[in-house]
């Protein structure tokens, strides 16, 4: 019989019982555990795209000052790839008599490509394409306005018309929500909506007029990295003038790119976990694995076959488990992705989240990839590690089970083992210093926590001997289980430390988005108040019961020299074309009232800077910058370089001054404040009080980033979950991989007459030792790791954890002992002659 | 001392059923010593299990010094192994990862002796092995590790001893040296003995003698064979 007939008849045989099973149910646990968060993660990144294409209208939007050439837009059509249009300016709409300034956008009759253009008509709210031909749909400003007015005047809402250049438009809706809103950031003046084909009509582009050309483009998939469309972006990347940009996704909200940045590397993270998790149960079973047939393979030996034959059939074997194995492992992950998803969405509804976006999950091929490799990877290289062992035995040392020495070429395939791990993590993850820095310490904290371990346990059977607070025949258990006992502790504090980490990260993550947008943030920002309207300004805020962050000056001035040295020659020649250079920036100074904020020493002229600006043109703490603001100079040494949250919807400067330096210039006043929907025609009355400010509304842009932030928020406490059952399974796998040696000594012990509570005594002393050890191990390990992961990977601040450390003390000695306990039971149930049996094949 | 009533021990399977033991019975003084012997797959070490209280009868019952074990809970029968019962197996059933001395101790701590350490020694001493009391099963010949079995055996001081082919897995002179020691031990403690074993010159040092043979336990009348 061949070498391969015979392996697969063994193959066969072997998986029918014994060892062979329980390594294929961990490898399939394993695997399973691996590609189902694999599974969630491809699903998030697809939902969370598909979200951003719906808030964007497109998948790619190409923004122009001019029109772009035919040629673009005729290449895109031969990539079947879908396009619309939108023509975007500031003009002014004519209410009857009443003039009124709005920023127009024309669109195409396709628009929007993706997402809900969404109006309110007559009192519902449809969603639409855009407005049909000789309609104008106005946004909930507008629409008050004209109310007002149709109410002053006792007019009809349908008889309205409203006049734009040359064209008298019906008034056909209230817009409620626009796609492509993002692109603009915020509007100056309220919006209203026209078809693309009545624009001509209307006779007001010119020459020379300001228009922001936006260019949509679409195709079926989700995903921009799948298909035509990337290859199209990278063709229009290299072709793009000045004044020309292209973006997908959210990437121009800062906020939300923040975020998604950091969500991003949260995911890297989670699966970078649970691949290791997968590992460490695929390593400890394919230890026993391998343990348990040495004695096979000696009687092979004995029978004539030869080291290498030996060697061949297993690989072979192993071989088929793996594929078998990493197969069963995918179908149970998709099975668990879907299912998990299911109960989640109906215990915890989230809203706007795609559940079931069953169109994706043709694109979810990463997992599958990822969990053949890992599982076929791992396991191979894992159990040859003890297989080969068999080259350095005699038959009869490996049926006695002599103990066995480390041989040199184990230590390689567990090297081949570990550097494979890395590989398909920077694969996995697409991330390879969060990959690198991760290994980094998990290796480090190996080597550690072993020692650790070491200690304490000796630690305890020293004192436990000499207290006697543990019986003996305890203490004599737990000494004579220390191998099989310090590899359990390794392993379980491995676990629970990245269960820990992925717990901290996740709630420092929570917390950090949820600060970062309190309750009233402020939607609204108000700019050119001046000096003498100041304090009217507060004053009909305070009537009108709005809150305000407060006020903040604002001077205009440009940089001009840096330590005496012209600008444009003292920076590096890379930040000559910095925007800051090239136009007036807005100054602002320190108010004395709460001049700690930035510091100063308040003895010189001194300046705070944005760290970005200040990196970009190489500036530093004691260099001098000049100004000029209007005909005056102006100079200040930099005391402090100040990190601006610039996601933060607060007002924030480049350049702040320390106070009495340029409070004689020409100033005006920016502050933010927040209005509630219901309250937006407030701003009419403002703006009539005051009709110099201008009023610039991120109230919808505000809005979206908080849903996008709960939406992120709710991914990640989904991954949380997956990764605690994954964990809670191979806990159990690795628990029960350990302790079978415990079954028959327990089974013989009970043939000397111990009864079940004594039994019970020993293992419950010795799984919480065990717990309790982990739990110590575990936080010093957790801690280690978060505090470097806070600082180089999310950068967030860092405390320690107490409450987390009684938790999982706690969760861990129950945990432990009551599974253990649990897969034990057979000792106290079956008859003791059937144990000891069972241990003798 | 050990009383056999109509003991059967039946496998039972969807489609038949296999008889292994049927209508046992047998009555054992105090101090007597007895043999089963049968071939292989006779049910030999079923029936000593079932001594022991180490397995369930389908029927029956077996009663150790007047308690009925299949009336007793398993707490109970663990409680009158501890007190009254030792057992000799043929593959040893050392724990691996204790000494010989542990090994030997593990019995008399499980009563909770506080002399566990000193008894043990003794007993080693008794079995020839005091100079290996250190050494784990591994290191010590098969011979040698039914010597610590033994030892073990008597730790407890049991009044009923099982042993089950103790000779099976050793060499001759092994399997010699190791029936002289249970029986001198036997005879010191006054213990009842109940033997499988295949050997006859075994079975012969035995009071009685029973043979199993299809399902079913007859005494082989000694003066009449002799």
């Amino acid at each position: 019989m061949s070498v391969l007939a015979l392996a697969w008849k063994f193959f066969k045989r072997e998986l029918r019982h014994g060892e062979f099973t329980l390594l294929l149910l961990s490898l399939i646990i394993a695997i399973g555990s691996l590609s189902s968060v694999g599974f969630l993660i491809q699903h998030i990144e697809y939902s969370m795209a598909a979200h951003a294409n719906q808030l964007n209208g497109a998948q790619l939007i190409l923004k122009s000052s001019v029109p772009v050439p035919q040629r673009w837009l005729e290449e895109a059509r031969k990539e079947n790839i879908e396009q619309a249009q939108m023509q975007m300016f500031t003009s002014m709409l004519v209410f009857g008599d009443e003039f009124k300034l709005a920023q127009i956008k024309a669109v195409s009759d396709n628009f929007p490509l993706q997402g809900e253009l969404r109006i309110v008509r007559k009192n519902t709210i449809t969603a639409a394409k855009a407005p049909p031909r000789g309609e104008i749909w106005l946004d909930l400003r507008l629409e008050e306005h004209l109310n007002e007015r149709n109410n002053e005047k006792q007019e009809n809402e349908q008889q309205v018309s409203i006049e734009l250049g040359e064209f008298k438009f019906q008034v056909g809706g209230v817009l409620d929500r626009v796609p492509g809103q993002s692109s603009s950031f915020f509007s100056i003046a309220p919006s209203a909506m026209i078809n693309l084909a009545d624009l001509a009509l209307t006779d007001i582009i010119q020459p020379g007029s300001k228009i922001d050309y936006l260019y949509f483009f679409s195709n079926s998939s989700a995903s921009l990295k799948s298909g035509s469309l990337e290859a199209y972006r990278q063709w229009l990347q290299d072709k793009l003038q000045p004044g020309q940009t292209l973006r997908s996704g959210v990437e121009d909200i800062k906020a939300v790119n923040a975020s998604l940045q950091k969500a991003g590397r949260y995911l890297s993270l989670a699966a970078m976990l649970t691949l290791l998790l997968s590992a460490v149960a695929i390593a400890i079973n394919s230890h026993r694995y391998g343990q348990k047939q040495f004695k096979n393979n000696a009687i092979m030996l004995c029978l004539g076959c030869s080291e290498n034959h030996i060697l061949f059939i297993e690989l072979i074997k192993l071989l088929l488990l793996g594929l078998v194995g990493s197969v069963l492992g995918i179908i149970l992950g998709y099975f668990v992705f879907t299912g998990l998803l299911n109960i989640i969405e109906t215990v915890l509804p989230v809203e706007g989240f795609s559940m079931h976006a069953k169109e994706g999950y043709y694109y979810y091929t990463l997992p599958v990839w990822t969990g053949l490799a890992a599982g076929l990877f791992l396991l191979l290289s894992l159990s040859m590690a003890n297989l080969t062992q068999i080259k350095k035995m005699s038959p009869m040392g490996l049926i006695r089970k002599d103990v066995l020495q480390e041989n040199i070429s184990q230590k390689w395939f567990y090297l081949i083992a570990f550097a494979g791990l890395i590989l398909i993590s920077i694969w996995y993850t697409e991330n390879v210093r969060l990959s690198l820095l991760f290994y980094l310490v998990l290796l480090i904290s190996v080597i550690v926590l072993y020692f650790l371990a070491r200690v304490l346990l000796d630690v305890i059977i020293k004192s436990g001997r000499y207290f006697q607070i543990i019986n003996r025949l305890s203490l004599l258990n737990l000494e004579r289980h220390k191998r099989a006992v310090l590899l359990q502790i390794t392993t379980f504090s491995l676990i629970f430390s990245l269960l820990i980490v992925i717990f901290l990260v996740r709630t420092e993550l929570l917390e950090n988005w949820q600060e970062q947008f309190p309750q009233n943030t402020p939607n609204h920002f108000v700019i050119n108040i001046q000096s003498n309207e100041k304090r009217q300004f507060i004053d009909f805020l305070e009537q009108n019961s709005i809150k305000t962050q407060g006020l903040y000056p604002m001077v205009r001035g440009r940089l001009t020299h840096l330590n005496q040295i012209p600008i444009m020659q003292a920076v590096p020649e890379a930040a000559r074309e910095h925007n800051a250079l090239h136009r007036e920036l807005n100054l602002s100074f320190e108010q004395t009232q709460n001049q700690k904020r930035h510091h100063f020493s308040g003895t010189n002229a001194e300046i705070s800077i944005e760290s970005t600006l200040a990196e970009a043109l190489n500036i530093h703490p004691g260099d001098v910058l000049g100004f000029q603001i209007g005909s005056r100079k102006i100079e200040g040494k930099v005391a402090v370089i100040r990190v601006v949250q610039w996601d933060s919807f607060q007002p924030n400067f480049y350049i702040v001054f320390s106070p009495g330096l340029i409070e004689q210039y020409s100033m005006n006043w920016i502050g933010s404040f927040y209005l509630s929907s219901g309250n937006k025609f407030k701003l009419n009355l403002l703006v009539k009080q005051f009709p110099g400010i201008t009023i610039l509304e991120v109230d919808e842009i505000l809005k979206e980033v908080q849903l996008i932030i709960n939406r992120i928020s709710n991914a990640i406490e989904l991954i949380f979950v997956f990764i605690v059952v994954a964990g809670a399974l191979i806990l159990s796998s690795s628990l029960m991989a350990t302790l079978s040696s415990r079954m028959y000594e327990n089974a013989v012990i009970r043939t000397l007459g111990a009864s079940t509570g004594q039994i019970r005594h020993f293992l419950l002393v010795e799984f919480t030792v065990v717990a309790l050890v982990s739990t110590v191990i575990a936080v010093v390990l957790a801690e280690g790791a978060s505090y470097v992961l806070y600082q180089q990977v999310f950068q967030i601040a860092y405390v320690l954890h107490p409450q987390v450390w009684l938790g999982l003390s706690i969760i861990s000695v129950l945990s432990i002992s009551g599974l253990g306990l649990l897969m034990v039971n057979k000792i106290f149930t079956q008859p003791a002659n059937q144990l000891l049996n069972q241990w003798m094949e | 001392m050990l009383v056999v009533n109509s003991l059967a021990k039946k496998i039972l399977s969807p489609n038949s059923h296999l008889d292994i033991l049927n209508d046992i019975n047998f009555h054992l003084k105090a101090g007597e010593t007895m043999a089963i012997t049968g071939v292989s797959g006779s049910g030999k070490s079923t029936l000593l299990s079932l001594l022991a209280g180490l397995d369930k009868p389908t029927s029956g019952q077996v009663k150790i010094d007047g308690q009925v074990l299949s009336e007793l809970s398993e707490e109970e029968r663990a409680q009158l192994r501890r007190d009254k019962v030792g057992f000799i197996f043929q593959s040893f059933h050392l724990i691996p990862a204790l000494t010989a001395l542990d090994n030997v101790m593990l019995p008399l701590e499980l009563k909770g002796d506080d002399d566990a350490q000193e008894q043990a020694l003794k007993l080693l001493q008794r079995v020839g092995l005091s100079e290996r009391y250190n050494h784990k099963p591994l290191q010590l010949s098969g011979g040698e590790q039914q010597r610590v079995a033994i030892a073990r055996a008597f730790a407890g001081k049991p009044r009923l001893l099982f042993a089950d082919e103790p000779t099976g897995n050793l060499d001759q002179l092994s399997g010699e040296n190791v029936i002289d020691l249970l029986f001198q031990l036997n005879q010191e403690q006054g213990t009842t003995l109940v033997l499988v074993t295949h050997d006859p010159l075994l079975a012969k040092n035995c009071h009685r003698q029973f043979r199993l043979e299809q399902s079913s336990l007859q005494e082989i009348n000694l003066q009449e064979s002799e």
